[in-house]
């Protein structure tokens, strides 16, 4: 969102810390407006997170929170967090303009009490940043207890490839992570959020978030189709919760077809209110789940369960009634009606012959196998024509019946069958074959068909499908008939009436399927499928709106209950009088990317998914005679939460909508979009601070190897009142230390590490966590492995002699290496300066890297025209920082704090006054000229 | 594209997928964004482990076949957001014995 308005302020502070915080406070105590903007969603810097403050130990959170709450309530400063500056550039009067970014919350700041409860239930862990990444945080979180504002946040990251690929707006990342909670009737519930059919999904659905699931760059996909298969029939088999109906909102609404479509829109539709009654054609509701696709693939009793549960939302579904009069619908006083009918229509050959007794429709087959009418196919030859799903379910399933020979005639190659790979994979194991680059001319046979002529085929360029097209091959016709037996017949499985009319040798005609709508009085596309506003899906009478196969000819079930989901949402717009805007049913973020998601570890542990290849194992190993049981084994709940446990949380937040349930102020908003505007500033003041030195930069000291090697930062959160552990006890396996080490100027007055620099603070915040660890584990030895102490600073010497006095060993000697044993402790290795300079070696059970600090000048980017100049060490430079501390080499910009070089707490906030200065005497001026 | 690093697999019981010369020892250990993401999923064997009793965190580590450096982060995730709490005093060695926080619900 993009607000046009153009804001104005004094000046534009950058960064919330305590040089930032000082500089807002002042400029506004002085009567300037001034806009903060703070990247993290508390402001607060690095500060606030120290346990105290040397030298006098004060409690760093208790003087660090009143200042914080005071720029936050200031009269005259406007303070933005989880904000960023996207640009400025320079507006032609002495001042800035600067484009702002607020980053979307996920979360109303004004109605959000703080309560914690989104944290409490959220599925999703990821390390801390707010204690230096020893403890998990959730992706619903609030930073810290004295944040302030003191308001969750959500990372969304992105939409996760699962559910941004799921054409049934499934929230599939979110399920997975309920599974791996444990949580698995909120995982049931969370799929019938989108659709009522989570076990045909389950077992049924072609899965193409799996397809697009990050975690198959590694080592194979998240197995997310079966982990909707066990929480559906978990849900099942714990006799499922009752579903709530809303009360009746008075309205009716007509759908015509009980397929995916159809179902899922009376789903949804029936809990918004309406009174909705479902009218199909056929003896039994389900569209083709009931009719066409094999029991093998979908057991019967898995599509009346989720049926029986739709039903138990409200709906109410009449079967044997084929709807031939939509207006009489309407006359019936049902408001809307949506047609849903499928595509049940089979597409003919076109050669002469195919209405020879012995060439049958897949559909009529397969409807007839699945209603246990079906014809004998015992010991014939059975050709089936097409590469479709259709065409693989109808060779099965012949096997299964008995045919002695089953072949797959397809115009292409495998490349271009748009039947699933491992469908075709799983037929070629049953004992399908298949013949490709071949289509039939025509069927022969006297009295009923006998063979069946085909025209080797080859490819030509790629027709408007993507797939290459087909064409006749410059090579002689070949003949397909019974006397290409082979074998002997299969044993059939059931029992199945003679094919009246038929010889040794059938065709299944799987050429393609068109809808069936003629007389309903609907205009239709050249396809024959029904033509609806794409967006909308309402025909061209206001009423009647159409969804699923029936408008866009064949396609998967996902799909389908996708486009149900639409239709509901659609209709109810429609029948409140609402614009038919589909914002409400699209993701707000963008996917993904995988190559970020890969990116934020710097390893992966290999784990495989639960088993690799076919699933359908029965059918790998065809043995004995195949029936129509199911083929894929039930997933049980090892292998559930093994497979779930695979997730890689891609988009952080993975959408389970747990918080959005239990926030009692009704506050989580998963679609909020962020808000952008730009402001005029007189003058820009930049605070952004220091980064720790990477510890891990220097490997001879073991930093995210050794389990009990920590940095500065860490032992500050373990010291502090909102430690994250219960008390100072070891990252390797939770005991309190005894003997703890300190390595001073870790990554600072090192030129190996580039950084030449004195960090200015580790000296004495190493003495203060001295004094601290002293106070809270009495019995514990420090020693301090040093160059030389540097504690200049009022009251800094004596703090440092305080420390000696309490019993806090100082050995001079730059630590050459450390090496772990096996309990966890640390050997170091260091030559003893003062005993002579030999190599010694001392056992400590906790080893503290006193880190340095390094420069954080990422914020020149943000400049548009010309950018503040950077001094020799990388911190953003001052003209003169003897004689004009704060300015910057650019007019109007300045520099406060530790961004212009390491300083203490109390230098970063004299820093910042001078910087304050500064920026009000170029405010003034730009007064005085305007 | 990171490193894909082969150690045994967790403590279901599956095969180990070690692949020889594939991870150098020192990546042996797992990425502290993949221990953490584990959380939610090792509640379950954790609170089985605690519901004899307290324990230590080596105890839980010997009980549910996991590092104890990564039993870590998962017992004071546990605890910061209410499934645990410490018993107060630490054991002779030096050790937390951690506990159940029955709940009113149950």
């Amino acid at each position: 969102m993009t607000d046009d308005s153009v804001r104005e302020y004094d000046a534009l502070v950058i960064g919330g810390g305590i040089a930032g915080m000082e500089s807002a406070l002042k400029l506004g105590d002085m009567g300037y407006r001034v806009i903060l903007v703070e990247r993290d969603s508390s402001v607060g810097g690095k500060m606030v997170l120290f346990s105290k403050v040397f030298p006098t130990l004060d409690c760093a959170s208790c003087i660090s929170t009143p200042k914080m709450g005071a720029v936050v309530h200031h009269p005259s400063v406007t303070a933005l967090t989880y904000a960023e500056v996207e640009s400025i550039r320079g507006n032609g009067k002495g001042g800035f303009r600067a484009k702002i970014r607020e980053k979307p919350r996920y979360v109303d700041e004004a109605a959000c009490t703080g309560c914690r409860q989104c944290e409490v239930v959220c599925n999703v862990a990821v390390p801390d940043e707010f204690n230096a990444g020893l403890i998990s945080r959730r992706a619903a979180y609030i930073p810290f207890p004295q944040a302030v504002p003191k308001k969750a946040v959500v990372e969304r990251a992105g939409v996760s490839p699962c559910t941004f690929n799921c054409p049934a707006g499934v929230k599939a990342h979110g399920y997975v992570a309920l599974v791996r909670s444990g949580r698995y009737e909120e995982a049931f519930n969370l799929v019938c959020e989108a659709t009522p059919l989570v076990g045909v999904l389950g077992r049924a659905c072609y899965a193409p978030c799996e397809t697009e699931c990050t975690r198959g760059v590694l080592e194979g996909p998240v197995s997310i189709r079966r982990l909707k298969r066990f929480i559906a029939d978990r849900h099942y088999a714990d006799g499922g919760s009752a579903v709530e109906i809303p009360p009746p909102n008075g309205k009716k609404v007509a759908i015509v077809g009980s397929g995916p479509a159809g179902l899922t829109a009376a789903w949804h539709l029936a809990r918004s209110g309406y009174e909705v009654k479902v009218f199909e054609a056929a003896s039994r509701p389900g569209g083709m789940l009931s009719t066409a696709l094999p029991a093998f693939r979908l057991p019967d009793a898995v599509v009346q369960t989720d049926i029986a549960k739709i039903v138990s939302s409200g709906v109410e579904i009449v079967t044997d009634t084929r709807v031939e009069d939509l207006e009489a619908l309407r006359d019936m006083g049902y408001a809307a009606v949506l047609v849903a009918t499928g595509t049940h229509r089979s597409t003919r050959l076109g050669v002469p012959g195919e209405d020879l007794p012995g060439v049958l429709k897949a559909l009529d087959f397969l409807r007839a196998a699945r209603s246990g009418e079906a014809l004998d196919v015992r010991g014939k030859e059975v050709v089936i024509v097409g590469g479709g799903n259709v065409a693989i379910d109808a060779a099965r399933t012949a096997l299964r019946l008995g045919a002695a020979r089953v072949q797959v005639v397809y115009r292409r190659s495998r490349d271009e069958m748009p039947a699933n790979p491992w469908e075709i994979d799983e037929a070629e194991r049953e004992g399908v074959r298949f013949v490709y680059l071949a289509t039939p001319t025509r069927c022969v046979g006297d009295g009923c068909v006998e063979s069946m002529v085909c025209q080797p085929m080859e490819l030509g360029e790629a027709d408007e499908s993507g797939r290459r097209r087909p064409t006749p091959a410059d090579a002689d016709p070949f003949v397909l008939d019974a006397a290409c037996l082979l074998e002997e017949p299969r044993e059939a499985s059931v029992g199945v009436p003679d094919i009246e009319g038929a010889g040794g040798f059938l065709v299944i005609v799987a050429a393609g399927l068109t809808a069936d709508v003629d007389g309903l009085g609907l205009a239709l596309k050249p396809d024959g499928t029904v033509e609806t506003d794409p967006v909308t899906l309402q025909t061209a009478v206001p009423y009647i709106f159409a969804a699923g196969d029936v408008v866009d000819g064949p396609s998967s079930i996902a799909e389908a209950a996708g486009r149900g989901r639409r239709a509901a949402y659609m209709i109810n717009r429609w029948l409140r009088g609402e614009e038919l805007d589909p914002t409400g049913l699209g993701d707000v973020l963008p996917v993904m990317d995988k190559t970020e998601v890969l990116e934020r570890q710097e390893s992966y542990r290999k784990v495989e998914p639960w088993r690799t290849g076919p699933l359908h194992t029965g059918a790998s190993a065809v043995a004995g005679p195949l029936d129509f049981s199911e083929l894929e084994p039930p997933v049980t709940e090892e292998e559930a939460l093994h497979s779930a446990g695979r997730c890689l949380d891609c988009g952080v937040c993975s959408e389970c909508r747990q918080c959005v349930a239990i926030c009692p102020a009704d506050c989580i908003d998963l679609r909020m979009s962020g808000r952008e505007f730009e402001a005029e500033v007189g003058a820009v003041i930049l605070a952004t601070g220091f980064t720790l030195f990477p510890a891990d930069a220097k490997p001879q000291y073991g930093y995210g190897r050794y389990k009990n090697v920590i940095t500065g930062m860490q032992m500050d959160r373990l010291l502090a009142p909102t430690r994250p552990y219960n008390d100072v006890v070891r990252p390797g396996d939770g005991r309190i230390p005894d003997n703890i080490a300190y390595i001073l100027c870790t990554g600072s007055r090192d030129e190996t590490v580039g950084n030449p620099l004195c960090s200015q603070i580790c000296c004495m915040y190493s003495i203060k966590q001295n004094q601290l660890i002293m106070g809270a584990l009495p019995l514990a030895d420090v020693t301090v492995y040093y160059m030389d102490v540097r504690s200049v600073g009022k009251g800094y010497d004596e703090f440092y002699e305080q420390a000696k006095a309490m019993g806090a060993g100082f050995v001079r000697g730059r630590i050459s290496d450390i090496t772990e044993k096996e309990d966890g402790n640390l050997v170091l290795r260091y030559e003893d300066i003062e005993n002579g300079g030999g190599m010694v070696e001392a056992e400590h059970d906790l080893v503290v890297l006193a880190v340095g600090v390094q420069p954080s000048a990422d914020v020149r980017s943000v400049f548009l025209d010309a950018a503040p100049s950077l001094d020799e060490y990388l911190y953003l430079g001052e003209a003169d920082e003897d004689l004009d501390p704060g300015s910057t080499d650019m007019p109007g910009v300045f520099v406060a704090g530790s961004a212009a070089g390491a300083k203490d707490i109390p230098d970063s906030i004299l820093h910042a006054g001078a910087a304050v200065a500064q920026a009000a005497a170029h405010i003034e001026k730009g007064r005085e000229t305007a | 594209m990171p490193d894909v690093i082969h150690t045994p697999l967790c403590a279901a019981g599956h095969a180990d997928n070690r692949v020889a010369g594939h991870a150098p020892d020192h990546l042996a250990d797992r990425d502290v964004r993949e221990i953490i993401r584990d959380e939610h999923l090792m509640r379950r064997p954790i609170l089985e482990a605690l519901a004899e009793g307290p324990l230590t965190i080596p105890q839980i580590a010997a009980a549910i076949g996991r590092p104890a450096h990564e039993v870590v982060y998962w017992v004071m995730g546990m605890r910061k957001y209410g499934h645990l709490t410490e018993i107060k005093e630490a054991d002779d060695e030096g050790f937390y014995l951690y506990k159940i926080v029955e709940k009113e619900d149950g």
